[in-house]
């Protein structure tokens, strides 16, 4: 079966210099190409495709990786295959999709993932006959037709709440990371979690023209323990519909800190910080859970296996998986709460890093 | 969108192709150079069929563009029989891991790229290594028996033969 590609002109700059500049010239139009992986399946199936694709393929700049910093341009086999970064963000990435698309898929092209949906990810031929979505050419959404506004039911012409699947990203936000992008307005770095927001459509807060540096880690992030659990209806290939991340400090069996992150479960990853140091930003609606509502006091305490269980009742209780993606949300739900207790508890019980 | 010159070696041989940017390398090995021997399946990314070597690396040319390989080495299918069969080939052909063989191409140029960087992969590595090749007809099995035998035939034919004894 072929799939044709929608026309478009790509540009090829060698520098990130040039690469920001035709950023900044095409402003409305045009998307980014790292390895293609998920950019060019959506264009195949007509989704949203823009008619200027800039490659950053060919910048050097982007592909230099130390155990502190991952530049955005970085293979996901690289991250594999490299022994400088925590082994949490090695495991992830060698769980990603599959081998050959490992050694396209870059770490830029896997954080700025597009989300996905069931309407969504389907041929253009496919999405004309049901009727489009509010992701790409529609008025409504087919997940959640109806919300409730003031006391009624109504049309749902608002929020998309399409599944945001990267690995990584959650992986990265539990270790605490950061973000640095690039633009004509020059550069800012902020905290990976920070950067996600918002509904299926929206995704994160980019300012225009904004390409995704490197992501570096805290010395915090090789000094604790983290891991790494991720189901999926195959164990290659396919995507994640429940991705737990967590970052775990032990002050002799007490909890020091603890930050659990899940992935394919709502619209952005969604980090629990126990320490309650960093929030998820308001995305101003309640479609979209809140990690915070009744958390748990778990610092200072020991780490048994009673509190493992109420960390994990409470990751479970908040998570509110849609049915837009493989797997029913209530198996996925109950899948957020074993795995969360499956990997604190190797966590606990395995050797420090 | 108008057509750009695409100058790469494909098998060993300079190319030069006119080729459109929204265009595939499948496309273009399939289509304009002629080179079938790649497979199409999905076109999507999810079976490992259209795998080929770019710059030595094992990757899926359904999600490559034809303009991000310029001046890049290519190598196909059609490189390992030129003059006859590579003994993954054979393997695959006596071991049964070739039924219908429309997934075979894909699976030979990720096991050649495997035994090139691990020439006594364990069976583990091997399963690791296809993990994004489909096979709707073999079972698998006889996919992994035959990368065993040819492995171990290429380490036999790498192992220089002792030199005959003095008299
Ligand atoms: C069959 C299949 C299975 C997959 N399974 C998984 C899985 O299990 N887990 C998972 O996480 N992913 C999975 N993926 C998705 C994808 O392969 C990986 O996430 C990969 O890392 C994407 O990287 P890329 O470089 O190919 O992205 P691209 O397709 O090049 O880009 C993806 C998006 O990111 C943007 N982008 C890329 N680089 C930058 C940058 N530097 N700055 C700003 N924006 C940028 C692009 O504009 C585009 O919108 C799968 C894909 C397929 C086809
Ligand atoms: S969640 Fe709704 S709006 Fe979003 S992609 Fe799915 S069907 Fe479309
Ligand atoms: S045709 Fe390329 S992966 Fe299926
Ligand atoms: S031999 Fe038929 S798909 Fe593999």
């Amino acid at each position: 079966m072929t799939m044709l590609l929608p026309k478009f002109e790509l540009h090829q700059p060698a520098t990130l210099d040039e690469a920001v500049a035709l950023a900044a010239l095409h402003v409305d139009d045009f998307d980014l190409l790292s390895g293609g992986t998920d950019l060019l399946p959506n264009y195949k199936c007509g989704l949203n495709a823009r008619h200027n694709v800039i490659s950053l393929a060919h910048i050097a700049e982007l592909k230099h990786i130390d155990g502190h910093s991952i530049g955005a341009g970085v293979t996901l086999t690289e991250i594999e295959r490299n022994t400088d970064v925590p082994r949490s963000v090695a495991d992830c990435a060698r769980h990603i999709a599959s081998p050959l698309l490992r050694e396209s898929g870059t770490l830029g092209g896997n954080l700025m993932l597009d989300n996905r949906c069931h309407f969504f990810n389907q041929s253009y031929f496919w999405r004309r006959s049901l009727g489009y979505c509010l992701k790409a050419n529609g008025d409504r959404c087919h997940v959640v037709p109806q919300i409730n506004e003031g006391g009624k039911s109504v049309l749902n012409d608002k929020v998309c709440v399409a599944t945001h699947s990267s690995d990584l990203a959650p992986m990265l936000i539990a270790l605490g990371a950061e973000a640095t992008f690039i633009s004509t307005a020059g550069k800012r770095t902020l905290k990976l979690n920070d950067f996600y927001w918002g509904d299926g459509i929206e995704r994160y807060e980019r300012k225009p023209g904004e390409i995704l540096v490197q992501v570096t880690l805290p010395k915090w992030a090789h000094e604790v323990r983290s891991g790494w659990k991720k189901l999926a209806p195959r164990q290659s290939i396919d995507f994640s519909v429940v991705g737990v991340g967590a970052a775990l400090e032990l002050d002799g069996n007490k909890v020091r800190a603890l930050r659990v992150a899940l992935g394919a479960v709502d619209t952005t990853p969604v980090l629990f910080d126990f320490s309650r140091l960093e929030k998820r930003k308001d995305a101003g609606h309640y479609l979209l859970m809140d990690p915070y509502k009744n958390m748990p006091e778990v610092l200072g305490k020991t780490l048994d296996d009673a509190l493992i269980e109420t960390v994990a009742k409470h990751v479970q209780t908040q998570a509110q998986p849609k049915l837009n993606v493989p797997m029913a949300p209530d198996y996925r739900r109950k899948m957020c709460g074993v795995l969360t207790r499956r990997l604190l508890t190797q966590l606990r019980d395995g050797p420090a890093e | 969108m108008s057509k750009r010159l695409l100058k790469f070696i494909v098998n060993g041989r300079q190319a030069e192709v006119a080729v459109e940017p929204h265009h595939t390398l499948a496309s273009v090995l399939r289509n304009e150079l002629n080179l079938t021997g790649t497979k199409v399946g999905c076109d999507m990314g999810t079976c490992g069929c259209c795998t080929v070597h770019i710059d030595g690396k094992a990757k899926l040319s359904c999600l490559t563009l034809a303009l991000e390989c310029q001046g890049a080495q290519i190598r196909t299918i059609e490189a390992l029989n030129e003059y006859e069969m590579h003994p993954l080939q054979k393997a695959f052909a006596e071991c049964g891991g070739s039924q219908c063989g429309y997934c075979t191409p894909g699976f030979i140029m990720k096991s050649c790229e495997l035994l090139e960087r691990n020439p006594d992969p364990t069976r583990e590595e091997i399963q690791e290594a296809l993990a994004g090749n489909l096979c709707r007809c073999t079972g698998f099995m006889k996919i992994y028996d035959a990368v065993e035998q040819a492995a171990g035939e290429l380490r036999r034919k790498e192992t220089p033969k002792p030199a005959p004894a003095k008299v």
